[in-house]
C-alpha cells in the first residue's frame, strides 16, 4: 500500500490521514522512498529536508489538539520561499548559500494547517524564464518525457507534483510561472488574484506582476492548498484584506448555468492544431454541462505580452541592479541578457505598458459583467525538448519562451484569477491543457467551474510511468 | 515621428552592444523581436486625452 499512497490525490491523503488510516510518518517516509528512488532522473529537488519532515511528521501524529486542514499532508516548496533554517536559493548562485531566518508567510501558514514540508524545489533560476533549464542546479526533466522541459518558472513543483514527489507544490507566476508548468505536466495550477496571497518572504521577480499559489493533482486539492495559505498579512502591503470565501463549498457546486466567455482576439492567432482540437473538445463538454459559452472581445490582449515584458524586466533589473553590477559573472547566460536589457526598457514604452495595462483591466471587468469566467487555451504547444530554443507553430518558428507565456501574461498584467487544467493529450502522449479565469476575487467561480469539467474528463486521472 | 522609438533604440550604443552580447542567432532574434514589440507598444493610440492608467495614488484610495 504504502508505495501506492503518493499516487493519491490530496483529498484523498487528507480522508485517509483523518481516519487514521494511515499516519503522517508512514506517508512522509512513502514520499521519501519515492523521492530517493526517482528525483535522481528528474532533479525536482535542490533540497530535501528528510530530517525535518520525518521530525515534523512524527510530532503531528502524536499531536493531541484539533488537526489542521492539511494535518499530516507532505509538501514541497518552490526554493524561493524564505524557509528558516533551510537554504533558499530561488535557483541561482546569487543566493546559493543564503539561509534565512525566518518563514515566508505562506510557509508559516502550511505549517500552521499541518503540512509536512519535504523540501525546496528547482526552479528556472530567479523565477527569469519557462523552462528550469538551470545552468546552477541542472534541468528539471518533465515526468512524461525526460527529454523535455517541464515548463517553468515553477518546473520542479509543477514536475514534482506529476511524479507524485510530493502530494501539492508552491508555485510563483509572474508571467505564467504556475501554469505553465502545470500544462507542460499535466496537473493543476492555481494563480489566483493579485493580492490574494501574501509574498512576504518571496524571493521578488516583479513586484507588481508575482503571484504566489499552489500546483496539485487536481482542482479540489488546488482549492484546499490555496484556502491553507490565503489571506489578508500585515507584513505584504499588496495583501488584501478581502475575505477569501469557502472554496470548498464552490468543488461541490455543479457549473450548470454557469456562462463563460471565448475572447475572440489573441489566444488563437499561435496555436497548434493538437491545442486547438483539445479546447474544441473542453468547449463541448462544458456545453454538455449545461455551460453556456459565449464569444466577446478584449480589443487591447494582444498588447498584454510586449506590456508585462516591459513591466516585468524593469522591475526585474530594478530589484537585481545591485547583484548584476557586483557578480555579474553569477548570473545564467539568459537571465543576465533579460536583467541588462530591462535597464534599457525606455520610460515612455514603461508608461505605454502601464497605459495599456489600465485599458485591459477594464475591458476584462466589462466582460465579467456578461460572464462568470473567461476559458482560453493554456501553452500553444505541448512541453518543449531540452535543448529547443524555438518551436514551430502555425507554420513559424517561435522563441520558446514567448510562445509558452503569450496566452498567460494577460493574466498577469490584469491580476485577475486564473487556473490551468489539463485537457488533453498530444500525438506524442504530452498533456494539453486550458485556463479558466475568474473576476478579480473571484476564486470561487474559477474552482467551479474548473472542477466540473474536470471531473468530467479523465484528463487528471492520468499518471506518468516512472 | 512614427519611428521615434526605432529611431531612438538604434541610434542607442547599449542597445547595439547588448545585441553583440548574444552568444547565437536566436537569442539575436529574440531580443530584437523583444524593442521592437516595445517600439509598437509606444505607437499604440490610447486616445491621447484619456487619462487612462496615468493616476496618482490619491486617486485610489
Amino acid at each position: 500500500m504504502s508505495t501506492e499512497l503518493p499516487l493519491k490525490t490530496a483529498a484523498e491523503l487528507l480522508r485517509l490521514l483523518r481516519r487514521r488510516e494511515v499516519s503522517a510518518t508512514e506517508l512522509t517516509r512513502a514520499y521519501l522512498e519515492r523521492i530517493e528512488r526517482l528525483d535522481g532522473g528528474l532533479n525536482c529537488y535542490i533540497t530535501v529536508t528528510a530530517e525535518g519532515a520525518l521530525r515534523d511528521a512524527r510530532r503531528l501524529d502524536r499531536a493531541r489538539s484539533k488537526p489542521g486542514p492539511l494535518h499530516g499532508l507532505p509538501l514541497a516548496l518552490k526554493d524561493l520561499c524564505a524557509t528558516k533554517g533551510v537554504r533558499t536559493t530561488a535557483g541561482s548562485k546569487i543566493l546559493g548559500s543564503w539561509v534565512p531566518d525566518f518563514d515566508a508567510t505562506v510557509v508559516e501558514r502550511w505549517r500552521a494547517a499541518g503540512a509536512v514540508l519535504l523540501g525546496k524545489l528547482n526552479m528556472h533560476e530567479l523565477a527569469y524564464g519557462v523552462t528550469t533549464n538551470n545552468p546552477h542546479y541542472g534541468p528539471t526533466r518533465n515526468p512524461w518525457d525526460r527529454a523535455r522541459v517541464p515548463g517553468g518558472s515553477s518546473g520542479g513543483s509543477g514536475a514534482a507534483v506529476a511524479a507524485s514527489l510530493c502530494a501539492g507544490a508552491i508555485g510563483t507566476d509572474t508571467g505564467g510561472s504556475i501554469r505553465i508548468p502545470a500544462g507542460a505536466c499535466g496537473v493543476v495550477g492555481f494563480k489566483p488574484t493579485y493580492g490574494r496571497v501574501s509574498r512576504h518572504g518571496i524571493v521578488p521577480l516583479s513586484w507588481s506582476l508575482d503571484h504566489v499559489g499552489p500546483l496539485a493533482k487536481t482542482v479540489e486539492d488546488a482549492a484546499l492548498l490555496l484556502a491553507a495559505m490565503a489571506g489578508a498579512d500585515q507584513r505584504d502591503p499588496t495583501c488584501s484584506t478581502r475575505r477569501v470565501g469557502n472554496l470548498r463549498a464552490a468543488v461541490r457546486q455543479s457549473p450548470e448555468g454557469m456562462r463563460v466567455g471565448v475572447p475572440q482576439e489573441h489566444f488563437f492567432d499561435l496555436l497548434s492544431d493538437e491545442v486547438r482540437g483539445a479546447f474544441d473538445g473542453a468547449l463541448a463538454v462544458l456545453k454538455r454541462l449545461g455551460v453556456r459559452v459565449v464569444s466577446l472581445s478584449l480589443p487591447s490582449v494582444p498588447w498584454a505580452q510586449p506590456a508585462e515584458l516591459a513591466i516585468m524586466m524593469a522591475e526585474a533589473s530594478a530589484y537585481h541592479a545591485r547583484s548584476l553590477r557586483a557578480r555579474p559573472d553569477d548570473f545564467g547566460a539568459d537571465v543576465r541578457a533579460f536583467l541588462e536589457l530591462g535597464h534599457l526598457v525606455p520610460a515612455t514604452t514603461m508608461v505605454a505598458a502601464q497605459r495599456l495595462r489600465a485599458r485591459l483591466a477594464a475591458e476584462c471587468a466589462a466582460a465579467f459583467e456578461r460572464v462568470d469566467a473567461l476559458v482560453v487555451p493554456g501553452l500553444a504547444v505541448a512541453a518543449p525538448r531540452i535543448e529547443d530554443q524555438a518551436v514551430a507553430v502555425g507554420g513559424a518558428f517561435v522563441d520558446v519562451g514567448m510562445a509558452l507565456s503569450r496566452n498567460m501574461m494577460p493574466f498577469n498584467l490584469t491580476g485577475l484569477p486564473a487556473i490551468a487544467v489539463p485537457c488533453g493529450r498530444s500525438g506524442d502522449g504530452l498533456p494539453i491543457g486550458l485556463q479558466f479565469v475568474g473576476p478579480a476575487f473571484g476564486e470561487g467561480a474559477v474552482v467551479r467551474v474548473a472542477h466540473g469539467y474536470e471531473q468530467a474528463t479523465e484528463w487528471h486521472r492520468l499518471r506518468p510511468q516512472l | 515621428m512614427a519611428d521615434e522609438p526605432r529611431q531612438r533604440r538604434e541610434d542607442d550604443p547599449r542597445v547595439a552592444a547588448l545585441l553583440s552580447l548574444a552568444a547565437t542567432a536566436p537569442e539575436r532574434a529574440l531580443l530584437s523581436a523583444l524593442l521592437e514589440s516595445f517600439d509598437a507598444l509606444e505607437q499604440t493610440d490610447f486616445g491621447e486625452l484619456e487619462p487612462v492608467g496615468v493616476g496618482s495614488p490619491a486617486s485610489r484610495s
